[in-house]
């Protein structure tokens, strides 16, 4: 998100999702929005892209969970190995539990990482913030957001959506 | 001995260094040998054994002693000694913790404050007419001719036994040679109970047992010849003389078993005696073991000597009430304690009076003067066994206190300068062999026995008997304890923890009830009950099955007042009771403390018992299935077989194991707790059709074993030899191993017992002495189990490495192993076909305790025979 | 009413019901009180840890045979309390349950703080806790690492990674909310600490999705972990040859009764939350029926399983487990046994009564009861093998000692103290998810 940004209020999320599509038709595109809770349809609505995090966790997962049955097949079998109670050495079924946690663990927290990384999170003083009125985003406020540049211009917008407010997002 | 240096003198010139070290600063008189000039055999951690006696009731078993460095630190048997045979009993076991006891006497003392030797010389010096001297049963000859000396120099000398050993009577001592019996029928008799003769006694009966031997036993309480016999009936001490009768076919009125063994009688059978006998009785037994030519010997009581005879105490008593007495001087013995509050009183209204012994008991606090004296461990003497023969006694360390030897100490009250121990006792000796001398020494202190010395045998009389006590109320069984035996080791610790093998109680005594009497009365285990007899006390019952009705089974030794931080308080006093007794449930509560509080074994296959030697005690079935490759172990595979026929439970093994692995002391509050850290532990069992079963159980060292996989940190692995290791700095203490082990063999350190937290002084600089410094001391919050003495495998495998050869396959000797009479246990390499552990699992009697669990353990047992009900079967 | 677990109120209300507390505290004395008494069973625990490392583990009951004792019953309890907040979170999640609104959030930081301290027992519980750390695999100068075939480790696997796990997962949840405080604190202070918090959240519908791939995956994952981290606890008894833990049945069995003691403890907490934030409309008595018919459904489930040992024990012909049975019916811990049974399996079955079901009282006295019959379960599957295992010389009784108790009540003092300080500083319901539950909901 560069460059100014034309935020739109509206107070309820069937007036935003009106707008969105009223837009959309018009052939906007770089569409945002900002709702206090996750609105599933907007996803489509605004051709939001699909994040590479599942992908991420999954190849995390599963790299931890082979790097750590490596470990402990190497150092039971060629490191270090100890005749535990006769069982034998490379006792692959015991292995699993820690591959499977470790997997997890690894997967949860790549999955994190690759969530702040993609929204390129922390950033504590976007722009967004710098009006009072984006505050309601996380309460009650709902916002469309497209890019001041090529947006119609204000008097179209409040024939076709009538939103509450506009306002100018600085980059 | 001249000026040069021998290594004897050598050694106790070094000792003298170490011991200064160890009791605190004192220089050493003499010059020390400089290691430069190393004497001979002495290696800087290479033990050095020598043999030397140990007294128990007076007579000695002969032991080797481990010294590490110039401290003892195990007492091993000396097979040389016929009282030994190799093998101890947890009296000798425990000797090094007596030698090092924090609490022993330290200082000569007059009216309890610390003086001098000087003036205690004196004080023995200006004695003059009406003196007492009142001992111990005698075994040394050395000591015996300064007695004569001092008896002709008109010394009155009394003697006080209050324990006598099996089989021992005024005037006789019968010794039996169980090979060549056929059948022994025991009365009340006990020669497999604690006493100096416990151990070759033992090993002859189990080796006749063995051979066919069937074997009786009639008894008021039970004991380990009881326990060790194929059949046994509880009855109380005036039923004995009826069975006697019955036995020698003069009456038809008496118990079944009796009957039935009066037909059977062969000759070579055997009738043992036992001291609640009549007189009546003792001469039908005499005359019936004439007739069958029993292998039964007359031997010279280890404490006869010729010209001397002394008194008994109640002679002194009388004497010192009558005020013939100026002056009484007790060695080596505590008669206030076995005979009464009132000997302390007529002690005290003498105008002098001595004690000399190692401890300050309660008669030291009612004489006058108080001398320390040796510890066997420190002292020169020779001392006869049981049977006779003539055992050396040296000193392991030079005297860690200021004390003296009671040869010097008769030296003093015939007014003599004190002399040297040493001097006195090899005078003696000088005088029977005259040129012979030098080398005759030497040898006898090098093998610890003095040839040419064994049995005297004398013309067989019927052993004198002490009348028994008519009456109402309960009769009265008083048995030496089998951990403080007559109170002597009440300070010990490890055998005030040693538990009791029937009732497996410790840190004290009990009131043994038949369960018929117990309904009767409505007495629990547990509860407190009163006895009255001539004097009133209290105690925990324990209801026995083992038990005979009408008679309350008790054990002395215990109700000590005086006997250090241990000692004092433990039990109840059962020497002032007299014959009869009245017995009432009291409320309260009293303490029982016990390590095993189940006995049943709940028809698990745990203790299996067969009716021959050659009959399977399990099936041959193939391990269980396993879904892992197994472990090969070609070169080197320990192993161990406990035969439970051949153990009778005296816990000689447990104490060689505390002694040899530093196993430290939990004190009564712990146990009580169910915390005890021995490693090997005496497991006994109730049979469902009678009878007990003791079971050894140390670590099983599993080939599959559970407690590995579910440890952790590895801090229990397998080694390549077969042997379950418990890497003490690895444990953090999770206690999953103990937790999956099915057989409960671990150990662990709840607190810091081997710091001395909950035992007084068991943490302290002297008891450090004694600990084997080849095996390490475990910190508070690890785990620690039996390991095969793996500090002996270790050491055996670098001398080995040495020579260039292999461990041989019966060369290692585990500690339990070595100090088992009856030779219960065996061990060693089972990759050695020849070894006779490998034989031993080869037995028809061989079974794996809870083998059904698949853990394969290298520890194994044989079968108890137990003979059918039908006569005469092999 | 679009839906019976959740108001018919507009966004900006719910915003205000569940902010408002933490922003505009009103805390009256109750809260100092219980703060107060928390605090006070919290110095406890720490009085009976440091007496614990100061004198050894003797200072509680264990002994010789009974090896393990309230410490490790604490662990198994506290842990499947734990158990029940991921549940919440990913199960009702991925079912779309809508009554997992709003509850998740302190159902998830129950999660956080009860495995927090089930993490805290087992260390405590070693014979030497400073060394705890050697259960970790890194590179250590004996060359050596954990060993991995021990139950222990793969405990240590599964707490460390459900912890953190739990960590992230709630995080992730509530950093929408913290936007939401930040948004609406009153105070430089407090908007700096949410702010950071919030990492410059801005709701932005891009955002959004790439949250809901992650929030919704680790739902996925959570599922199965929580079924993993619980039935590997179950393996440190199965995994052992003892009578009585030896069944392959553990691991399901432990899972479902972790489900119910979390369960429980969630209705415990419900009933407090919804009185000390005076939010019936959000926590609802349709909440308490729904989790009053989960509690009644691990409740048959749990009958089902102790029949299952039961008749195990009996159809398997070993002695020395029928007598195992045998034992926790008419043996030294029998009434312990029978009350087990009658908190567990008995007492619930009143939830097929609806009355009951929507009675608050009712069901927060069967979720305590249910608490402590599970904790009775805990320490009867230890003290009952323990005491009564192969071989009967080595049978002992286990009685807990001052500083047993001590633990255990401290533990529940510091559970409750981080609760009190938890209601204080954290949107104690999901403040987004419940707007986004009553917009499903509405037509």
């Amino acid at each position: 998100m560069s460059g100014t940004r034309l935020l739109l209020a509206f107070d309820g999320p069937d007036a935003l999702l009106a707008a969105a599509r009223a837009l959309r038709a018009e052939g906007v595109t770089d569409m945002d929005a900002h709702t206090p809770w996750h609105m599933e349809e907007l996803d489509d609505l605004l051709a939001l892209p699909r994040s590479n995090v599942r992908p991420v966790m999954l190849v995390a997962g599963l790299a931890a969970g082979l790097g750590i049955y490596l470990l402990q097949w190497w150092t039971s079998t060629q490191g270090y190995p100890i005749n535990s109670g006769g069982r034998p050495l490379n006792s692959w079924p015991a292995f699993m539990f820690a591959v499977f946690e470790t997997g997890v663990l690894a997967a949860a927290f790549a999955g994190l990482v690759a969530f702040l990384v993609t929204c390129r999170l922390p950033t504590l003083n976007h722009p967004f913030f710098v009006p009072a009125a984006t505050e309601a985003a996380s309460d009650h406020g709902f916002f469309l957001s497209l890019p001041a540049q090529d947006a119609p211009d204000r008097l179209t917008l409040e024939r076709m959506v009538a939103p509450v407010r506009m306002i100018e997002v600085g980059p | 001995m001249t000026g040069e240096v021998t290594r004897r003198g050598a050694l106790r010139l070094f000792s003298a260094g170490a011991a200064a070290l160890v009791a605190g600063c004192r220089p050493s008189r003499e010059a020390i040998v400089p290691y430069r000039d190393m004497p001979e055999g002495l290696v800087p951690g290479q033990p050095v054994f020598f043999a030397t006696s140990l007294p128990l009731g007076g007579a000695g078993r002969g032991v080797l002693v481990e010294s590490h460095e110039g401290r003892p630190t195990k007492i091993h048997g000396n097979p040389g000694h016929p009282a030994s045979l190799g093998a101890t009993d947890v009296f000798a076991e425990g000797a090094v913790l007596d030698l090092f006891d924090p609490n022993r006497s330290t200082v000569p003392r007059r009216d309890g404050l610390p003086v001098g030797w000087p003036a205690l010389e004196a004080a023995l010096a200006g004695l003059e007419e009406g003196v007492a001297i009142l001992t111990g049963p005698v075994g040394s000859p050395t000591l015996a001719r300064q007695l004569r000396a001092l008896v002709d120099g008109g010394a009155q000398w009394f003697m006080s036994q209050p324990q006598r050993p099996a089989l021992a009577f005024d005037g006789v001592q019968l010794w039996p040679d169980f090979t060549r019996a056929g059948r022994v029928i025991s009365l009340g008799a006990d020669p497999l109970g604690p006493g100096p003769g416990q151990i070759a006694l033992a090993r002859g009966w189990t080796e006749a047992r063995q051979a066919g031997m069937r074997s009786l036993t009639f008894e008021p309480q039970p004991t380990l010849t009881g326990a060790a016999s194929d059949r046994r009936a509880a009855v109380k001490p005036s039923d004995l003389p009826r069975v006697a009768a019955a036995l020698a076919g003069q009456t038809q009125d008496a118990p079944q078993e009796a009957l039935a063994a009066a037909r059977a009688l062969q000759p070579g059978d055997m009738v043992l005696p036992g001291p609640d006998l009549t007189a009546e009785a003792q001469a039908l037994v005499a005359r019936l073991n004439a007739r069958l030519n029993a292998p039964l010997r007359h031997l010279r009581p280890f404490w006869d000597w010729d010209g001397l005879t002394p008194g008994t105490p109640d002679d002194l008593a009388a004497a010192m009430e009558r005020g013939d007495i100026s002056a009484l001087v007790v060695i080596g013995c505590n008669p206030v304690y076995e005979h009464g509050t009132e000997f302390a009183d007529l002690m005290r209204a003498l105008p002098v009076s001595f004690h000399f012994g190692t401890a300050l008991d309660e008669t030291a606090e009612a004489a006058t003067w108080h001398g320390p004296l040796h510890h066997p461990l420190e002292d020169w003497s020779d001392l006869r066994g049981i049977d006779g023969t003539v055992g050396t006694q040296q000193p392991l360390i030079a005297p860690l206190h200021q004390s003296r030897s009671a040869h010097q100490v008769m030296e003093m009250i015939a007014g003599n300068p004190p002399g040297n121990a040493l001097e006195v006792v090899q005078a003696t000796w000088r005088e029977a062999w005259g040129e012979d001398f030098d080398t005759r020494w030497r040898r006898a202190l090098h093998d610890g026995v003095i040839d040419g010395t064994g049995p005297e045998e004398i013309a067989p009389q019927v052993p004198i008997a002490t009348p028994p006590q008519s009456g109402d109320g309960f009769e009265v069984s008083i048995l030496p304890s089998p951990s403080v035996y007559d109170g002597s080791f009440a300070g010990n610790a490890w055998l005030q923890e040693c538990p009791q093998p029937f009732t497996k109680q410790v840190w004290g005594n009990a009131v043994l009830i038949a369960p018929a009497d117990a309904a009767r009365l409505g007495v629990e285990t547990g509860d407190p009950v009163e006895l009255g007899g001539d004097e009133t006390i209290t105690g925990p019952a324990i209801v026995s099955a083992l038990q005979a009705e009408g008679c309350v089974g008790l054990h002395a030794g215990y109700g000590r007042q005086a006997a250090g931080p241990i000692g004092t308080g433990v039990g109840f006093r059962v020497a002032g009771l007299g014959g009869r007794v009245t017995l009432r449930k009291t409320g309260g509560s009293a303490a029982l403390t016990r390590t095993q509080t189940h006995f049943d074994p709940k028809g698990r296959d745990i203790v299996k018992t067969v009716p021959t030697r050659q009959t399977q005690a399990a099936p041959d079935e193939p391990d269980p299935p396993t879904l892992y490759p197994d472990f090969a172990y070609p070169d080197t595979a320990w192993g161990m077989v406990i035969d439970t026929d051949a153990c009778i439970g005296c816990n000689a093994c447990v104490i060689a194991c505390q002694s040899e692995n530093n196993i430290p002391v939990v004190g009564a509050e712990e146990v009580a707790k169910d915390r005890n850290m021995h490693w090997l532990r005496v497991d006994t069992y109730e049979l469902p059709q009678g009878g007990n079963v003791f079971q050894p159980v140390p670590c099983m060292h599993c080939e599959k074993a559970p407690c590995e996989p579910v440890c952790p940190v590895e801090a229990s692995v397998h080694d390549s030899e077969g042997l379950n290791v418990q890497v003490y700095n690895r444990c953090i203490g999770t206690r999953f191993c103990q937790a999956n082990c099915p057989y409960k063999v671990r150990r662990f350190n709840f607190f810091d017992y081997a710091g001395g937290e909950t035992v007084p002084d068991q943490g302290s600089d002297l008891l450090a002495a004694l600990r084997n410094p080849d095996v390490s001391v475990r910190a508070r919050g690890v785990m620690e189990k039996c390991t095969y003495c793996v500090q002996r495998i270790s050491s055996a495998r670098i001398a080995a490495r040495k020579d260039g050869r292999g461990i041989g396959g019966d060369e290692v000797v585990t500690a339990c192993q070595a100090a088992c009479p009856t030779q219960a246990i065996s061990f060693g390499n089972l990759a050695d076909r020849a070894a006779a552990v490998t034989q031993a699992k080869a037995d028809a009697r061989h079974y794996a305790l809870l083998g059904h669990l698949g853990t394969r353990p290298r520890t194994t047992y044989l079968a108890r025979v137990l003979p059918e009900n039908g006569e005469d079967k092999a | 009413m679009s839906s019976p677990y959740l108001p018919d109120t507009p966004p900006a209300a719910i915003t205000a019901a569940i902010a408002d507390p933490v922003l505009h505290p009103d805390w009256g004395w109750r809260w100092w009180l219980g703060l107060g008494v928390s605090g006070a069973l919290t110095l406890l625990m720490l009085v009976s840890i440091w007496w614990l490392f100061r004198m050894g583990v003797g200072v509680w009951g264990v002994d010789s045979s009974n090896i393990w004792g309230f410490a490790l019953a604490n662990y198994v309890w506290w842990i499947g309390i734990g158990n029940a907040g991921t549940l919440i979170s990913a199960l009702l999640l991925l079912t779309r349950q809508r009554w997992r609104a709003s509850i998740s959030r302190f159902a998830e930081a129950m999660t956080l703080f009860a495995a927090a301290i089930a993490g805290l027992m087992p260390i405590l519980h070693l014979g030497r806790p400073w060394l705890f750390y050697w259960l970790a695999p890194y590179p250590d100068t004996m060359g050596l690492m954990p060993q991995w075939r021990s139950p222990l480790i793969w405990d240590f696997f599964a707490i460390a990674s459900y912890l953190l796990f739990s960590l992230m997962f709630w995080y992730t949840g509530a950093l929408p909310d913290f936007a939401s405080l930040r948004d609406r604190a009153a105070t430089k202070g407090k908007q700096m600490v949410y702010g950071t918090l919030a990492m410059g959240w801005r709701n932005s519908a891009r955002h959004w999705r790439v949250w809901q791939d992650y929030y919704g995956a680790m739902a996925a994952l959570g599922v199965p972990l929580v079924v993993s981290v619980h039935s590997v606890v179950g393996m440190d008894f199965a995994a052992g040859l003892m009578p009585g833990w030896a069944e392959t049945i553990f691991p399901p069995y432990f899972v479902v009764g972790a489900m119910y003691s979390g369960f429980a403890m969630v209705v415990v907490l419900a009933a407090a939350f919804r009185r000390a934030l005076r939010i019936p409309h959000l926590i609802t008595d349709a909440h308490f029926d729904v989790m009053a018919r989960v509690l009644l459904f691990c409740a048959l489930v749990m009958t089902l399983s102790y029949a299952t040992e039961w008749f195990y024990a009996w159809y398997s012909q070993e002695p020395v487990e029928r007598f195992l049975t045998h034992t926790q019916f008419f043996g030294p811990y029998a009434p312990f046994y029978w009350t087990m049974l009658a908190c567990n399996c008995l007492i619930p079955q009143l939830f097929w009564l609806r009355a009951l079901r929507r009675s608050l009282p009712a069901v927060l006295v069967i979720a305590v009861l249910i608490n402590v019959g599970m904790w009775l379960e805990r320490i009867l599957i230890i003290s009952q093998t323990l005491s009564r295992g192969h071989l009967p010389s080595q049978w002992a009784l286990f009685v807990p000692t001052f500083w047993d108790w001590a633990l255990l009540a401290g533990s529940l003092g510091f559970f409750s103290l981080l609760f009190f300080l938890f209601i204080r500083w954290v949107p104690a319901a999901s403040i987004h998810e419940v707007k986004e539950r009553i917009h499903e909901a509405t037509p």
